[in-house]
């Protein structure tokens, strides 16, 4: 069970091994685990407060259980990609390639200015073949960006089969100029591309690409995205991206959560979800090995007499088990105590949901602060990246987490490189961070060739000397 | 001689040549066109399977939407006589609606229509999610635009009324102002009557579609197509480069929407930015907005070939005339070269003919004087053989200066000497034999002055002008010669009293080897040069030799520029 947080990994671990014990009969399942930040409120007032469903993925029996996938490799060769960075590229596209076998489709699409499908989607058993067919591609021309994606999507939907991981892996250095090219356009194709199931991952490398098309179109088809600033970073983050794939154990995730009679859903926080009245649909197109995924939802309380328990909200999750193919459904639900008992309050509260909930509050902020910025408001955007710092190590002392200090030490990074030279590749690793916390990651890469000054620098050495798991090997799960 | 020659073979050489460029661009054109008619043609023909692939796409899309316009949990008699319904009924028809929005890729939004035109979902209670705010933040317009989606019109023209009065935020007002096209609706179907069609509309970035149905009820289910899921499906119908490669494409198609931008295209060649397509095609609706765009590869229209056929053509042809006219050119300059050989040697022999000639006479002048006592037949045959000899190497002059003049070699010799005493002596020498003919000569001298002349010249001139009298004007009377000098011309004026000559014929007398073909020259010998190397001379001398008018016979008028010695002596 991979925790990088080393209070929150005791809890998991603990509640992981519940689940085992409770279930050590019946086959592997996602472990649904539903927590308010304050299980116990002060009473006879209104309130807010946030639950947290998390959903833990169980660990695969082996490399050989793993699902099958059915993958679109889709890669920019306009003309930026020249030299050395297609070299890469195609270097990174063939290891992908090596990682399948005969059960796994894959298709290989090209695009510059117009597409190419290279490999129409098949199954990989000549891999010399495809890797022939990557070695074809030679950099030239503009980015017909949509199109690439599109056409990928196409040659999934050939073979597509929900128990297959289905998702695209797009690799591009520059702006979409040919087709739909705007961050709200690509994603709301990453928006639809999720309603089937299909996630895209995006790599964006170098300096020039568009980062909010990407992380857009990485987000809203519950897929994720990496900034690769130096070519020679490409081959081993493509593998890191590309294990993840590999890692899914369950898909078509739905989570449903009723709040009861007088509880309202205010908004949640990272992901998005529809909220109707009581009720909060949320859906995650797939669950990893041993990662948590979690839906953070706002809640108003009425005010409640003191000694009374009130019901707070019913879960409801309904996924496909990759391992077993078939639906499971898992319901929970959550209540809350009230007292008038401020340190009995205090002495409940639950460590893993206020940090998930600091985290995202943190990325909001980071988010307006990249807004600010954008407008060239650079010292108000320090400020505010400042202020966030500072709240991110309030909080990390409060509650102990090496997560919000080390996030914490990223905003005075971003505080630091505001200025016209670094912002172009800061505001990528901004954006790439803000994505990753959203979507519920615990890890955050390095800022590789960021500047830092020397005392954010230290820190962040400190910290990630003493446990912050930076992304290294191949295995995201390796445990610490 | 020799460049008018050469102009005139350029005109024959480039004459027919033009004409044939010309007759040979005017057939290279038609074949161009032709070519060109043929290859749009054949791209008309790419482009119309692709239109029909975009039109499968719409037809699944259609197809695919057509599960999601049935609700009939929605849209039950009963539900919709509670109208606005209890919030626990409508609760329930919602979460099934957006469950099968959540589990649709292609819509976007699913709306319900009373028969009335109002709302039956989504609504703008406290239940409405974010995204259902944002479609009637998208959709404003097509409601403000008074669209009855299949529902009869009712006689006030009520617009479809929106959930509440403030429906819209602020937001969505400004993105509303943003959109240029906000207004330009278009329904497909007959809005009022039919039972399905498709409605689009322009907002923020392009076109937006929603596909409709009326039910039996009146209730009208709609769904707003999620744009991007449509491209998508669209490019997935359109081939890529690799699978169309250059052979069956010869270019590049571009589908562009309706602000001419390119929304996919396909094909190895790069066509510049702004270029014109050969051939574009709308697309059918609901997406007429949208054109498919062919762009050729430079030459496949404009093909060479026809003008690469008529240029070998031409030069073919020019290369046989240039061979024609080169043949005729050595012809003609063989010809040329022939009659100056024989000119040279009509020369050559005049020049061996002059020496005995000249001793004949100088030898018989010798003995003239010497026959006083001779008898008088004796002296009249003396008389005889020397104007013969006379007239026989005036003559040979002339023959020597044509040929002279031929080579362009005729130049006057001025040397000093007195004009009068130079005709006077002419006319001596010609008085015995005009004497013989009856012709008196009188000479009204007019030039006593020393001048500088060409004597020989001079002499010649009029040697050949009394010849003449004494060939043709010898049947009476008078000869009048008057010279006169002025400034420095000399003038000199030969009249005589024969039959003249008509004022048209003026001039030809003048031209080389023309005798005046009547009776008058009839049994007369003459080489017919000797008039014109007379004007000829005349002219190399800074004059002239005309014929002016005169009341009785012909009348020759000599000039002669002179430089006159008076000043210098």
């Amino acid at each position: 069970m991979n925790t990088p947080i080393p209070s929150l990994g005791r809890r998991l671990l603990a509640a992981a091994l519940l689940i085992t014990l409770a279930a050590s009969a019946s086959a592997d399942q996602v472990n649904l685990n539903v927590e308010l930040a304050k299980p116990v409120l002060k009473a006879g007032l209104k309130q807010t407060t946030y639950l947290k469903v998390g959903l833990t993925g169980f660990e695969l029996a082996g490399a050989s259980k793993r699902p099958p996938v059915n993958i679109a490799i889709v890669l920019d060769k306009s003309g930026s990609m020249q030299g050395e960075k297609i070299r890469q590229a195609r270097e990174a596209a063939k290891m992908a390639i090596g990682r399948l076998n005969a059960n796994d489709i894959v298709s290989v699409v090209s695009y510059d200015s117009t597409v190419n499908v290279l490999t129409p989607a098949t199954k990989v058993t000549d891999k010399a073949m495809i890797n022939a067919q990557i070695d074809r591609i030679n950099a030239n021309g503009s980015t017909a960006l949509f199109g690439g994606v599109s056409k990928g999507a196409a040659e999934i939907r050939k073979f597509y089969d929900p128990k297959r991981v289905n998702r695209i892996f797009l690799l591009s250095d520059g702006q979409a100029n040919v087709g739909p090219q705007s961050p709200r356009e690509l994603g709301n194709l990453g928006a639809s591309l999720a309603k089937e199931g299909i996630s895209v991952t995006t790599l964006g490398l170098g300096l020039g690409y568009n980062e909010d098309l990407m992380t857009q179109l990485a987000m809203k088809s519950d897929g994720s995205h990496s900034f690769i600033e130096e070519p020679a970073q490409l081959t081993q983050i493509f593998n890191e991206d590309f294990g993840e794939a590999l890692q899914v154990v369950a898909q078509k995730v739905v989570v449903k959560i009723t709040c009861r009679e007088g509880v309202r859903p205010v908004r949640t926080l990272g992901r998005e979800a529809d909220i109707a009245g009581q009720t909060v649909v949320t859906t995650m197109n797939q669950i990893y090995s041993g990662q948590e995924q979690f839906v953070l939802l706002e809640v108003e309380i009425p005010a409640t007499r003191s000694g009374a328990v009130r019901d707070i909200a019913t879960v409801n999750l309904g996924y496909l088990n990759m391992e077993t193919r078939v639906d499971d459904r898992l319901s929970s639900s959550v209540a809350a105590r009230f007292t008038t008992s401020d340190s009995e309050i205090a002495k409940a509260v639950s460590t893993e949901v206020m940090v998930a909930s600091i985290s995202q509050i943190a990325v909001e902020n980071n988010k307006k602060a990249t807004a600010l910025r954008d407008q060239g408001r650079i010292e108000e955007a320090r400020k505010l990246l400042l202020s966030n710092s500072a709240f991110l190590g309030e909080n990390a002392d409060r509650y102990n987490s090496d997560f919000l200090r080390s996030y914490r030490a990223l905003n005075s990074i971003s505080a630091d490189n505001l200025d016209e030279a670094k912002w172009n590749a800061n505001r990528k690793q901004m954006r790439y961070e803000q994505q990753a916390i959203q979507q519920g990651k615990f890890q955050l890469r390095s800022r590789g060739a960021v500047p830092q000054s020397q005392s954010s620098a230290q820190q962040l050495q400190q910290l990630q000397q003493r446990s912050i798991p930076v992304q290294q090997s191949e295995s995201p799960t390796k445990k610490q | 001689m020799k460049p008018r020659l050469f102009a005139t073979y350029l005109v024959i050489v480039l004459a027919p040549l033009g004409l044939l460029a010309w007759l040979g661009a005017g057939l290279a054109r038609d074949e161009q066109a032709q070519m060109e008619s043929r290859y749009r043609e054949l791209m008309s023909n790419q482009l119309a399977v692709r239109k029909e692939a975009v039109a499968a796409v719409v037809d699944q899309t259609e197809r695919e939407l057509e599960s999601l316009l049935d609700l009939p949990g929605a849209v039950a008699p009963k539900k919709a006589q509670v109208q606005g319904g209890s919030q626990s009924e409508s609760l329930v028809e919602a979460s099934v609606i957006r469950e099968k929005i959540r589990g649709s890729r292609l819509a976007r939004q699913i709306f319900v229509l009373r028969p009335d035109g109002g709302f039956l979902f989504p609504l703008l209670d406290g239940n409405a999610t974010d995204k259902e705010k944002e479609f009637f933040e998208r959709t404003r317009s097509v409601w403000e635009s008074g669209i009855r989606l299949g529902q009869e019109r009712d006689v006030a023209g009520q617009k479809i009324a929106p959930p509440t009065d403030s429906w819209i935020g602020k937001r969505g007002r400004e993105a509303m102002r943003t959109s240029r096209q906000a207004a330009a609706s278009v329904s497909i179907a007959n809005p009022y009557n039919a039972q399905k069609g498709w409605h689009s509309w322009f907002w923020g970035n392009g076109v937006h579609l929603i596909h409709w149905r009326r039910h039996d009820s009146g209730h009208v289910v709609g769904v707003e197509v999620d744009r991007m899921a449509l491209l998508a499906d669209v490019v997935s119908g359109l081939p890529d480069t690799e699978f169309e490669p250059s052979a069956s494409l010869n270019g590049r198609i571009a589908l562009r929407n309706a602000q001419n931008q390119a929304i996919y295209q396909w094909g190895a060649y790069e066509p510049p930015e702004n270029a014109v397509p050969d051939v574009r095609m709308a697309i059918d609706a609901p997406l007429s907005m949208w054109t498919l765009n062919y762009y050729s590869t430079p030459g496949t229209l404009s093909s060479g070939a026809a003008w690469f056929n008529v240029g070998t053509a031409l030069a073919l042809s020019s290369l046989v005339i240039a061979a024609l006219a080169v043949y005729f050119f050595r012809e003609n300059a063989r010809e040329i070269r022939e009659a100056a050989q024989r000119v040279s040697f009509v020369n050559q022999v005049s020049h061996e003919l002059k020496t005995p000639l000249t001793n004949i006479r100088m030898y018989a002048e010798m003995l003239e004087p010497r026959m006083e006592e001779a008898d008088e037949s004796a002296r009249d045959n003396l008389q005889v053989i020397v104007s013969e000899s006379q007239r026989l190497s005036r003559m040979i002059g002339n023959v020597l200066a044509f040929a002279k003049n031929q080579r362009g070699a005729l130049k006057p010799n001025p040397r000093r000497c007195v004009p009068d005493d130079v005709i006077r002596a002419t006319i001596d020498h010609f008085r015995p034999a005009l004497d013989a003919k009856g012709v008196s000569v009188s000479f009204a001298a007019g030039a006593p002055e020393e001048a500088l002349l060409d004597s020989d010249f001079l002499e010649q001139i009029l040697g050949n002008l009394l010849g003449n009298v004494e060939k043709y004007a010898a049947v009476e009377g008078d000869l009048e010669v008057v010279s006169r000098a002025r400034g420095d011309e000399l003038t000199v004026q030969v009249v005589d009293r024969g039959p003249g000559i008509p004022a048209d014929q003026r001039e030809r007398v003048f031209q080389p080897f023309q005798r005046l073909s009547d009776k008058l020259t009839e049994g007369v010998a003459g080489t017919g040069i000797g008039l014109a190397i007379a004007r000829e001379q005349a002219r190399t001398h800074g004059g002239d030799l005309v014929i002016v008018d005169s009341d009785q016979g012909a009348a020759f008028q000599l000039t002669l520029s002179l430089e006159t010695t008076k000043d210098a002596a």
